[in-house]
């Protein structure tokens, strides 16, 4: 077998498992919202289809396939089909550059070990403003159309106040490959960056919530004033595809999350935190990566029933006059410190 | 010269086209979108990633999306009535083909074509950074005073005016 | 590395920067001092270029891998846009009342144009060339089109932004082509390998390029288009700013690209040369005489005004430089004059027809003098400085007719545009004197910084028309700096001996009349 010809299988063998298990962890994810939201409010949450409901997102797929397709007459056709693709593939991308373990035989465990890693991750993440703004303007109608440009709005201010959040990071790992970066934090619990930058945690934990329209930033569909935002006029499938990407949003940036600051699939101890040796160790070590994701997803869930949302003019003062500074102070900072410690 | 640089080519040529000559606005600035796109994939491909990126990050989720924005908040959503040629077009179109084609024959004239295309250089984000901050740290900070100023500029020119002679500005 | 170096540019950002944050915290009543203080820091930078900054022995000095020249020529256009930056921000103060919202941030953008220019003439690299003409470019479409409330404002802006953009992509594909071709980006590199692209068309026109552009910054035939609508819209001191701070800046980049980066080429080029300053001399000219807008007018005299610089391009002589660099100190101050006239006389004017000088004798002689003798330095009549200023660049010009016969038409032709413009420039002192009657016969005030600024281009005027030795020693010395980096480069390289204007005939004619390529 050729170089080539290995190396296109085992790419595909990793997008196809990477691609089933997001898939799995963003049905699951919804069942756990519920599951969560039904305790926070004293409820019992979906307890019908299967044991404990869990069989529930099973059922809602097989709803949302055998809806009917409604397409309102109002619509601009293309733009209304093309949005909820456009939504969910930026989040899907995302995932291919997060190194999930460290490898398997002589596999690592990455879809694509890209020099330029975050640059592709934000590069990418950036596009995902397109699916809602032209979701927002294909509904043609009111509710939508505002729900687009609050959207649009939020998405840019927090992926400036993101992108300079994590330049410290960098400054600290000396390049931008994500390999690299857990490499870096490896050897005891207080390499993880997120005690060595830990204002550059607290600015992408913030931004992470307002860039994949959580609570209490979810201004964008703010359901009380909006009716829903920008997904009002879908239904079915597509509107499910909506609800999707924004649940693998937030496993994308959940992953990059602990790939970032909580040493991706790293333990400091009994030599977790060296590439693996045995395919014991390798699976462990995808194992530790998924449950520190699943943590950081976890608390995103709950966060969102704790918290009221923000109106609009304090989530863009929080981003444009808190943040952006502070991100900005946080990179000058680091690199005096780095300056002074190197000479 | 591979097929795919030749799709990447055709689209990204044809999404330029439909972002002048379509009446739509938002049409166009997608268009435009997807030029920029197509020029991303365009420097990926000659093996430029961190240009690459830098583009797709900068134009496509930067500049064409506030572009959208800006389209979407004023008047936008309505196609244009009336023709958007002036009705000298012929002229620019034929002055466009005539340098079009005095390049394409200086081109093909000179010894660019016969050269051996060069290894890609893979230069590391790292070697990037240090050059911006040593050898072009003079036209890097102009910029930052340019984007100063264009900011400065782009508020001082869309804020509302305080005295009420003056014709409000087009709002949403 | 030496940051002292870069000290102009710096004081120039910190004061632009400065204004902006003072305008944050203090009273508004206090905001409207903040012009007289960026006057002044201006004015204490030239003070402290003149007593401070000195150049090292060998003439020249460089920083950031010869990315940034400092050398006599640039430190004569550093002083020079200083000296004009200062006269536009006393100029603005008095306009201050017709800029609605924003003042102070008219202030700080004239001074990031200044920092634009100060960068641009020390650019020994068309990375930074780039740039700085942006800033510069960008400061003035802001600039440009600030008086929102006023139509013409806003139309002269976007009219500049949209020719000036244009240009811009005309310099960058020019600039790529040139780095595509020779790989090289700084001036001296460029010049060491330039000979041996002399063949090489693609090389040529990416050089072309970087000169259209250029020519939109001067406004040089056929680049000239947007001058007279941009002229007249944009705010008086703009306009002022305009027509010497970023010509001036064109001219050191035109000088510092022709005559550093590629001597070999331009040796070629005379025949383009002198063909484009005689067109540009009689558009300008000619297009001028009808007009009855003062603004206007000085745009069409602008463009006029480049053509008569450009003879001394032309002329590819150390002579035809210094030259121009004297021109440029006499436009400098015979421009201010005029526009502080106009912006004193017709701030609450919504036309500036030429009928409201009407009268200025009566209302005000001091500005009607300064006028006329801006106007009778504008045309060419001794004993001012537009005078001596054309005498040496038709001097310059004719020194080289022995070597091709174009430079007599040349100066045959300026001396035909200098005799049209003479009518059009009496036409306004004729306006000021003329016993019409006066549309607003109340004397006009002027405050003292303004008194003291029109005192000191009257003062320039006569000088440099009646003693003109040390600036032309000033400027001999400027140029001669270009002149030795230019020599230390010839002396490195050989040149090859190619046909004149090979280039020109191989674009045009049949492929295979091309000279073969090295």
């Amino acid at each position: 077998m050729t170089p080539f010809s290995q190396f296109a299988i085992f790419s595909a063998i990793k997008i196809i498992c990477v691609f089933a298990v997001t898939m799995f962890i963003v049905a699951y994810a919804v069942w756990v919202e519920r599951k969560v939201s039904a305790a926070i409010q004293d409820r019992h949450g979906p307890n019908r289809v299967g044991p404990f409901g869990l069989l529930q997102p099973a059922a809602d797929a097989v709803k949302a396939f055998l809806k009917e397709d409604f397409t309102p007459a109002h619509v601009r056709k293309v733009y209304y089909w093309l949005a909820p693709a456009i939504v969910m593939i930026p989040s899907l991308l995302t995932i291919a550059i997060i190194p999930f373990g460290s490898q398997l035989g002589h596999q690592k465990m990455v879809i694509a070990d890209l020099n330029v890693g975050v640059l592709y991750t934000f590069g990418i993440v950036s596009l995902g403003v397109y699916g809602i703004v032209l979701a927002g303007y294909a509904a043609n109608s009111k509710y939508p159309f505002l729900g687009g440009i609050r959207s649009s709005a939020q998405l840019i201010s927090y992926e400036i106040a993101m992108g300079m959040s994590v330049i410290p990071v960098f400054l600290l790992v000396g390049g931008l490959n994500l390999s690299q970066v857990i490499s870096y934090q490896t050897g005891s619990i207080f390499h993880w960056l997120i005690f060595k930058c830990p204002l550059s945690f607290i600015i992408f934990l913030v931004a992470m919530f307002a860039e994949t329209n959580r609570l209490p930033f979810d201004l964008p569909e703010s359901e009380q004033e909006l009716a829903g935002g920008y997904n009002v006029e879908y239904s079915s499938i597509k509107f499910a595809l909506f609800f999707m990407g924004e649940y693998a949003a937030v496993t994308a940036a959940s992953a990059m999350l602990v790939t970032l600051f909580l040493g991706g699939w790293t333990l400091p101890i009994a030599g977790l935190d060296r590439p693996a040796a045995t395919l014991g160790v390798g699976i462990l070590q995808i194992l530790i990566f998924l449950a520190k994701m699943l943590v950081v997803e976890f608390m995103v869930i709950w966060i969102r029933w704790m918290w009221p949302r923000f109106r609009y003019d304090q989530l863009m003062d929080l981003g444009w006059r808190r943040f952006i500074p502070l991100a900005l102070a946080n990179i000058v900072v680091t690199a005096l410190v780095l300056c002074l410690v190197v000479k | 010269m591979s097929v795919a640089f030749f799709i990447i080519a055709l689209l990204t040529l044809l999404s330029a086209v439909a972002a002048m000559t379509l009446r739509n606005l938002i049409h166009c600035a997608l268009a435009l979108a997807f030029t920029f796109a197509g020029l991303a994939a365009a420097y990926l491909q000659l093996g430029a990633q961190f240009v690459g990126f830098v583009q797709l990050l900068v134009y496509v989720g930067a500049v064409a999306i506030l572009i959208v924005f800006a389209v979407l908040l004023t008047r936008g959503r309505e196609p244009a009535t009336q023709g958007i040629f002036s009705p000298k077009w012929p002229v620019g179109a034929a002055v466009a083909l005539g340098v079009f084609g005095t390049l394409a024959g200086l081109l093909l004239s000179s010894r660019v074509l016969h050269h051996e295309a060069a290894a890609i250089a893979q230069a590391p984000v790292r070697q990037i950074g240090e050059q911006l901050m040593t050898h072009y740290i003079v036209p890097l900070e102009v910029l930052g005073v340019l984007l100063t100023a264009a900011l400065i500029g782009a508020v001082i020119l869309a804020m509302h005016e305080r005295e009420s002679d003056s014709p409000p500005p087009s709002k949403t | 590395m030496n940051i002292a170096l870069l000290s102009h540019e710096w004081l120039v950002l910190l004061l632009g920067l400065g204004l902006l944050l003072a305008d944050l915290w203090l009273p508004p009543a206090a905001r409207r001092k903040l012009g007289y203080v960026a006057a002044l820091g201006v004015a204490a930078i030239l003070l402290y270029s003149i007593l401070f900054v000195r150049l090292p022995a060998g003439g020249v000095e460089y920083a950031f891998g010869r990315m940034y020249i400092l050398d006599s020529l640039a430190l004569f256009f550093k002083r020079f846009f200083l000296l004009a930056a200062l006269a536009v921000l006393l100029m603005s103060v008095e306009f201050a009342a017709e800029i609605q919202s924003g003042l102070t941030e008219y202030y700080a953008l004239t001074l990031f144009a200044l920092a634009g220019m100060l960068f641009a003439c020390s650019a020994n690299d068309f990375t930074l060339l780039f740039v700085s003409l942006e800033l510069i470019t960008i400061s003035f479409y802001i600039l440009t089109s600030f008086q929102r409330a006023r139509t013409l404002s806003l139309e002269a802006g976007v009219k500049y932004l949209i020719i000036g953009a244009l240009s811009t992509s005309f310099t960058v594909f020019g600039i790529a082509l040139v780095y595509g071709t020779s790989g090289k980006l700084n001036f001296q590199d460029l010049a060491a390998v330039a000979p041996q692209l002399i063949g090489n068309k693609l090389f040529l026109f990416g050089l072309l390029w970087v000169m259209v552009g250029l020519g939109f910054k001067i406004a040089a035939f056929p680049f000239q288009i947007w001058a007279p609508d941009v002229y007249q819209g944009a705010p008086s001191p703009t306009t002022a700013f305009l027509a010497i701070g970023s010509k001036a800046a064109g001219f050191a980049l035109v000088l510092r690209v022709l005559f550093t980066a590629v001597p070999a080429i331009t040796a070629q080029w005379s025949h383009l040369l002198i063909v484009i300053s005689a067109v540009t001399i009689l558009y300008g000219n000619l297009c001028a005489l009808p007009q009855r807008n003062v603004k206007r007018l000085l745009g069409y005299s602008s463009i006029a005004h480049a053509g008569y610089m450009l003879l001394g391009v032309a002329a590819l002589s150390a002579a035809g430089q210094s030259a121009i660099l004297y021109y440029l100190s006499g436009y400098l101050f015979t421009v201010l004059a005029a526009f502080t006239v106009i912006c004193l006389v017709m701030r609450h004017a919504e036309g500036e027809d030429i009928s409201r000088l009407a009268g200025l004798n009566q209302r005000s002689p001091l500005l009607a003098a300064a006028m006329a003798l801006a106007m009778v330095s504008l045309a060419g009549v001794p004993p001012m400085a537009g005078f001596f200023g054309k005498f040496l660049l038709f001097k310059a010009a004719l020194a080289q007719g022995a070597t091709q016969h174009g430079y007599y038409w040349l100066v045959g032709i300026a001396i035909l545009g200098v005799v049209i413009s003479l009518y059009y420039y009496f036409g306004v002192i004729r306006a000021i004197y003329w016993p019409g009657n006066a549309p607003d016969p109340s004397p006009i005030p002027v405050s003292r910084p303004i008194l003291l600024s029109i005192y000191a281009c009257v003062a320039g005027m006569f000088f440099l028309g009646l003693y003109p030795n040390p600036v032309v020693t000033l400027t001999s010395k400027a140029a001669s700096a270009l002149q030795a980096e230019t020599a230390a480069i010839h002396a490195t390289a050989t040149l090859p001996k190619a046909p004149r204007a090979a280039w020109t005939r191989s674009l045009l004619g049949p492929a295979s009349a091309a000279p073969s390529r090295p």
